[in-house]
């Protein structure tokens, strides 16, 4: 008899994953013993200093990399590859410029085989949510960076996923459209009942965005120290400017420079 | 910034034109004052005098190197890339095979045309194969750096929405591959004419290579010069075939980032 898929409550589930990178002459250590859960329709950001090995906690959720020890549940069943319902954004918008915005969207959709006429409504209105309406037919160079990860934010979504895994995706980014694509982000996600991993080194955003905040160690990655937000949804992005949301702030960039130390 | 050359007038190159023209001139004037011998070189206005009598049977042999070369440089082109393909997607076939074609690529491959002549007799087949075994490296090695050039993150992005190696390889390599296939067909272009005249020369009993051969023999050396202006038309206007594909290729496959 099948299993019921509604009592697996978790999204994903890391059980002490470590991770090292067979390099020479040393091998790299770059994840030891992480263990944490992320729950159905959750927003967890993961905050750390720049190659720290959050990226590799990510990579590995994404099924990109084997964990070297431990193990990796997706909704209850051992992870051992990409997996169909998961969305996975990175630090460059990485589109394939030979191909149109609307074309870049639905790229999930044409190496999964599905019928463009199957998603095209779904491409469009992610499209449109964004603000890039009118931008289907242009080429990646036409666009600049922020239009860009615009249109990697609906390729992400474009399958419907249940979780979405994002690789500190603002990072190339300037400060102010950084804030904008904040924006975005929360605006969308206020509608949806996903999971996401929000891999970033700014406090700000990870505060604004995610139901719960880990800090991650010095490399080899450790999860420090974990902060659930205290603020409810749907949050507005004036959140940022209150005297409570800079407190928050202020005690992470407390419990960074501690770990750091 | 591509608007304004897009947007600006073709221009005829009236520098080197005049450049031409000099030559000419001073070629006709060297024939004409200083009594060079029709043998030794005859004057522009013979080998046009030349061109227009023999223009029939140099049609007739601009026909078969034309077909020759051009169907030796499509084979070419088909059989490198397929090459190249074989090449990526299989370690073990890309271990054998890549310093093989590296060596090939040093070889002077013009010298090994007596060698096709031994194995398939005289005539097109042995012209043929030739033509193409001069003009497939080319392709080949192009190519190959070409789907190497792919860049990690769009191959991981592949990778990350379930693409298998074979999808990363049609979707990701080969758009990327083209400037590099152009670059290399464009070299075969040229070979292959290289290939079909010199295998003319040796192995043949129609084409400008044998014509030429022929009016050598008979010390016609205004047909000589004929044979090679159409030569050269020939190989000119391939090559501009190969550059209007490319600039086909290019507003599909566009890669500026």
């Amino acid at each position: 008899m099948p299993e019921a898929p509604t009592l697996v409550a978790d999204a994903i589930r890391f059980d002490a994953v470590g991770k090292t990178f067979p390099t020479r002459p040393v091998p790299l250590r770059a994840v030891e013993s992480v263990s944490f859960t992320v729950r159905r329709g959750e927003f967890v950001a993961i905050l750390g200093p720049s190659g720290c090995g959050k990226s590799t906690l990510l990579m590995m959720a994404a099924g990109l990399e084997v964990p070297s020890e431990g193990r990796l549940e997706r909704g209850g069943v051992e992870l051992v590859g990409p997996h169909r319902q998961t969305g996975v954004m990175f630090q460059d918008a990485t589109l394939l410029p030979w191909l149109s915005v609307l074309d870049n969207v639905l790229f999930p959709a044409t190496i999964r085989r599905i019928p463009r006429a199957k998603v095209l409504d779904q491409a469009m209105r992610l499209i449109g949510t964004v603000g890039l309406k009118g931008f289907e037919g242009a080429r990646p160079h036409e666009l600049s960076g922020g239009m860009r990860q615009r249109a990697a934010i609906c390729r992400a979504l474009v399958l419907d996923p249940d979780l979405i895994l994002m690789d500190e995706p603002f990072s190339a980014l300037d400060a102010i459209t950084r804030d904008e694509m904040g924006d975005v982000l929360l605006d969308l996600w206020q509608h949806t009942q996903k999971s996401a991993i929000f891999v970033t080194h700014s406090i700000r955003e990870a505060v604004l965005l995610a139901d719960r905040v880990l800090v991650m160690s010095r490399r080899p990655a450790t999860v420090a120290e974990e902060l659930v937000v205290p603020f409810p949804r749907p949050r507005a992005p004036a959140l940022a400017d209150s005297a409570e949301f800079g407190a928050v702030v202020a005690h992470l960039r407390g419990v960074i420079a501690r770990n750091m130390a | 910034m591509s608007g304004a050359t897009l947007a600006a007038p073709a221009r005829l190159p009236w520098l080197p034109l005049a450049i031409g023209v000099l030559v000419l001139l001073a070629w006709d004037s060297a024939v004409r004052f200083a009594h060079v011998p029709q043998v030794l070189l005859p004057s522009p206005g013979s080998v046009a005098s030349s061109l227009w009598q023999a223009a029939p049977v140099l049609a007739r042999h601009a026909l078969a190197t034309g077909g020759a070369a051009c169907g030796a440089f499509l084979v070419a082109v088909a059989a490198g890339m397929v090459l190249a393909a074989v090449m990526m997607l299989s370690p073990l076939l890309n271990r054998l095979l890549y310093p093989n074609l590296l060596l090939f690529q040093l070889l002077p491959k013009v010298a090994l045309g007596p060698l096709f002549v031994v194995w398939l007799g005289i005539g097109l087949p042995s012209l043929f194969a030739f033509a193409v075994f001069v003009s497939v490296f080319p392709v080949a090695v192009g190519t190959l750096a070409g789907l190497r050039a792919a860049d990690p993150n769009q191959l991981r992005m592949c990778r990350a929405a379930g693409g298998n190696a074979w999808q990363a390889f049609w979707h990701v390599r080969l758009p990327t591959s083209m400037p590099y296939v152009f670059a290399g067909a464009k070299v075969a272009a040229t070979m292959a004419f290289t290939g079909a005249t010199v295998g003319e020369f040796i192995s043949a009993n129609a084409g400008l290579g044998y014509m030429v051969m022929q009016a050598q023999a008979r010390s016609d050396t205004p047909l000589i010069f004929a044979a090679l202006a159409v030569l050269c038309l020939l190989g000119a206007a391939l090559y501009g075939a190969v550059g209007l594909a490319e600039t086909a290729a290019r507003r599909r496959w566009g890669t500026r980032r």
